[in-house]
């Protein structure tokens, strides 16, 4: 049986065989390759970092979502990286009974209900900076807009001042791009960045610590949530646990936001067809959301087997790493009709652009409304916005994709 | 999803969520907000089992990333 021989996994494909989201030459647009990852051998390998399997299919990247038992959470970034390195991050890189644990006590946070007051919160910020840039006639989206919005809505969430907000802004502007152009150093400075944002929130923690014990239930607050909180009916969290699970909520909620609005925004500038569409008909804007979130799926999570499985006719072994390219998986033909269109209306439209199963994006009701209240208000103040003449748009691929840099005109 | 014939005439309809796979996208929300809800763990809860917007009740269970909706009819 020669089967595994048969079966091309794009070994003599240097795009395929060589792939990895940091190259550079993938960090204007990944979607060529993927494409042709999709088309040619939907289950690829790159021989990069040890080698790793590419899931580029929407059924196997669901299933990767749906099965936790066989897709370990843990580690998620391949390689391997970066914030989180020492210890599993809490609770995306947890597993099994442990991660029900942790999701358990925040997935209560991000319900609906305890959310939709935020929405007020997203406006107000989103008509502030629009008055501010009105009143210019000129932008840089995404330092001036897309990374300052989730920015003061995750200070707005945990209560603290808006005035932390430039703090913030220069910490995770460190954090998400290379703060020097030599790696170690830049790995050096994301070090200490991480650690005045924990000494930010340990001083809180400290400071509601004085105060007395936390307020539980209903009338706890988002700290004091995770203050009170049991785990699993056995213990409370660890201060350690408290610190990861607020970064963690920063972090998520930052470059994720941040990429698709500014995609979305170039998207609208670059195409006035559909930029007309959802100023005529307003009340397509969530499912205009929805198309964005699809079409430009911006997170390349990765997975690690927990035994020998098949996939395609292809043998993976335990421990083999996968990433599940997102990006392939929301263009997939089997899955969405006319995949490579964007249809405001679109229904179906069962992407999977905050994931599936176990580990679905616990944020996905405020992204949503961090997309569609900002975008709803850019429309109406800024019809006929368009990129800046003489400036071309940069955008970035890591294992979060976005646009870097864009000048726009707002007259 | 299923196309009908247009004589066919749907008296009602069922709604149901599997619980075991509802992983808490409240996309129902989005399509169908009278019909469903989701509980203080953020997951979806029927609100109304038998709903009149049929197609409201459809466009729900076909936009669910979990295929955890479904939408049994009465013909």
């Amino acid at each position: 049986m020669t089967q595994q021989q048969q079966v091309d996994i794009g070994t003599d494909d240097p795009e395929i065989s060589q792939f990895h989201y940091g190259r550079p030459e993938y960090q204007e647009d990944a979607n060529p390759v993927f494409d042709r990852i999709r088309q040619k051998c939907p289950v690829a390998r790159s021989e990069l970092f040890g080698g790793f399997w590419m899931l580029s299919k929407y059924d196997d990247v669901l299933r990767a979502y749906q099965e936790p038992e066989l897709f370990s959470s843990y580690p998620n970034p391949i390689p391997p990286n970066g914030i989180g390195s020492e210890r599993p991050v809490i609770p995306v890189e947890t597993d099994g009974p442990d991660h029900a644990k942790y999701r358990k006590i925040l997935q209560p946070l991000f319900t609906v209900a305890r959310l939709r007051p935020l929405e007020a919160k997203v406006l107000q910020h989103a008509t502030e900076l629009i008055d501010g840039i009105a009143a210019r006639g000129e932008c840089e989206f995404i330092t001036e807009f897309a990374h300052v919005l989730p920015t003061r809505v995750f200070l707005d969430m945990m209560g603290w001042p808006i005035e932390d907000a430039p703090k913030f802004l220069e910490w995770t502007e460190k954090l998400m791009r290379e703060p020097s152009p030599d790696p170690e150093e830049s790995l050096q400075i994301k070090e200490e960045t991480g650690l005045e944002l924990i000494g930010y929130f340990a001083e809180e923690l400290d400071r509601r610590e004085e105060l007395g014990p936390p307020q539980a239930g209903d009338d706890a607050d988002f700290i004091d949530w995770l203050r009170s909180a049991s785990f699993g009916g056995e213990r409370p969290l660890t201060q350690f646990e408290i610190l990861d699970c607020i970064f963690i909520i920063l972090l998520a909620g930052l470059d994720t936001v941040q990429g698709v609005l500014g995609l979305s925004i170039e998207f609208l500038a670059k195409n006035p067809g559909y930029r007309r569409e959802l100023i005529e008909h307003p009340e397509r804007i969530d499912t205009a959301v929805e198309e964005l979130l699809r079409w430009f799926a911006p997170v390349l999570p990765g997975r690690r087997l927990t035994r020998d499985v098949e996939i395609r006719g292809v043998p993976m072994k335990k421990d083999d790493r996968v990433m599940l390219l997102m990006g392939s998986a929301c263009r997939d033909g089997d899955e969405f009709d006319e995949p490579l269109a964007v249809d405001f209306e679109r229904s179906p439209n069962r992407h999977i652009a905050f994931g599936a199963g176990a580990h679905r994006c616990l944020g996905a009701f405020l992204a949503r409304a961090e997309l569609r209240i900002p975008i709803q208000e850019w429309l109406k103040r800024f019809p006929d916005y368009g990129i800046k003449e003489g400036t071309t748009v940069i955008h970035h691929l890591s294992a979060v994709r976005g646009v870097t840099e864009m000048y726009l005109d707002c007259r | 999803m299923s196309a009908k014939p247009k004589d066919v005439k749907v008296q009602g309809v069922h709604v149901s969520v599997d619980r075991s796979r509802c992983a808490g996208h409240a996309v129902c929300l989005i399509h169908a907000p009278t019909i469903f809800d989701v509980d203080d763990e953020g997951y979806s809860v029927v609100l109304d089992e038998t709903p009149a917007d049929i197609e409201s009740a459809h466009r729900a269970e076909i936009n669910c990333p979990e295929r955890a909706i479904h939408v049994e009819e009465d013909l």
